[in-house]
C-alpha cells in the first residue's frame, strides 16, 4: 500500500492542522534536499575517516607481513645453504668413519 | 501516494493524498541521497533543516578513492599472506631436514671423536620454524 505514517510530536502536529500539506511539502522541497546532503555529507565524512583509519591498520598489516616474508626468504637462503653444506659434511665425516671402522677392522 | 500524520502523544490524523507530481520528487529524492521516503516527507513536515558544507561532491570523490585504495591493498595483502605462508611451509620442512641432518652430523662426529658443531644461530631457525 502507498502509505507513509509519520509521527510529530504534539506541537508540531497542532501547528499543522490547518495547512495544506501539499503546498508545504512543495516550498520545502529545496529545504528538504539541502537537510539530506547535509546528512549524506555527514555519512560520508564518518565514512571516510573509517576508510582511513582501515588503511592505517592494512598498511601496518601489510609492513608486517612484507618484513615477515623477507625475512623469510633469507631464512630460506641460509638454511638450505646449511643443508647442502651439512649433506655434505656428513657424507665426507661417513667416509672417513667407514675408513676408521675398516683400519680397526683390519687390525 | 497518501500521508497519515499522527501526534506522538494525543488522538486525531491528517491524512493527505500527495499529488503524483510531488510524490514523484520525493521518490527521487529519496533515491538521490539513499533514504526511506518516509524520511524525506518526515524533514519537509517538522521543519527542522540543516545547511550542507557543500562537500558533497568532494566527499563522495574521496570515498571512492579511498575504497579504490583500499581494495588494492586487500589484494595485495592477500597476495602476500598467500606467498608468505608457502615460504613459511618450505622453511619448515627445510628446518625438518636440518634437525635430522644436525642431529646425523653429531652422531658422526661423536664417533670419529670430534668436537660437535654448535651453531646457534641455525638451531635457534630451526626451532623458531617447527614452533611456526
Amino acid at each position: 500500500m502507498n502509505e507513509i505514517l509519520i509521527s510529530l510530536p504534539k506541537k508540531k502536529f497542532k501547528a499543522l492542522k490547518d495547512r495544506d500539506i501539499n503546498a508545504l511539502i512543495e516550498e520545502n522541497l529545496p529545504k528538504v534536499e539541502d537537510t539530506l546532503k547535509t546528512e549524506q555529507e555527514e555519512f560520508l565524512r564518518e565514512k571516510v575517516s573509517k576508510l582511513e583509519e582501515k588503511l592505517r591498520e592494512m598498511e601496518a598489516g601489510i609492513e608486517e607481513l612484507r618484513e615477515f616474508y623477507e625475512k623469510a626468504l633469507k631464512d630460506k637462503e641460509l638454511m638450505t645453504a646449511e643443508r647442502e653444506r651439512l649433506k655434505r659434511e656428513n657424507a665426507e665425516l661417513k667416509a672417513k668413519f667407514e675408513e676408521e671402522r675398516w683400519k680397526v677392522h683390519k687390525t | 501516494m497518501k500521508v497519515i500524520i499522527k501526534p506522538e502523544k494525543g488522538f486525531g490524523k491528517i491524512e493527505v493524498e500527495l499529488y503524483e507530481e510531488l510524490s514523484e520528487k520525493l521518490k527521487r529524492l529519496s533515491e538521490r541521497y539513499g533514504v526511506p521516503l518516509k524520511r524525506a516527507v518526515e524533514i519537509a513536515l517538522t521543519g527542522e533543516f540543516r545547511e550542507p558544507a557543500g562537500e558533497l561532491e568532494e566527499l563522495e570523490r574521496k570515498v571512492r578513492e579511498l575504497e579504490e585504495k583500499t581494495w588494492k591493498l586487500e589484494k595485495e595483502y592477500s597476495s602476500l599472506r598467500f606467498k608468505a605462508y608457502g615460504l613459511s611451509e618450505d622453511n619448515k620442512v627445510l628446518a625438518i631436514e636440518l634437525s635430522g641432518l644436525i642431529a646425523e652430523n653429531n652422531q658422526l662426529r661423536r664417533f670419529l671423536r670430534m668436537k660437535p658443531e654448535r651453531n646457534l644461530k641455525l638451531r635457534k631457525l630451526i626451532s623458531y620454524y617447527l614452533q611456526g
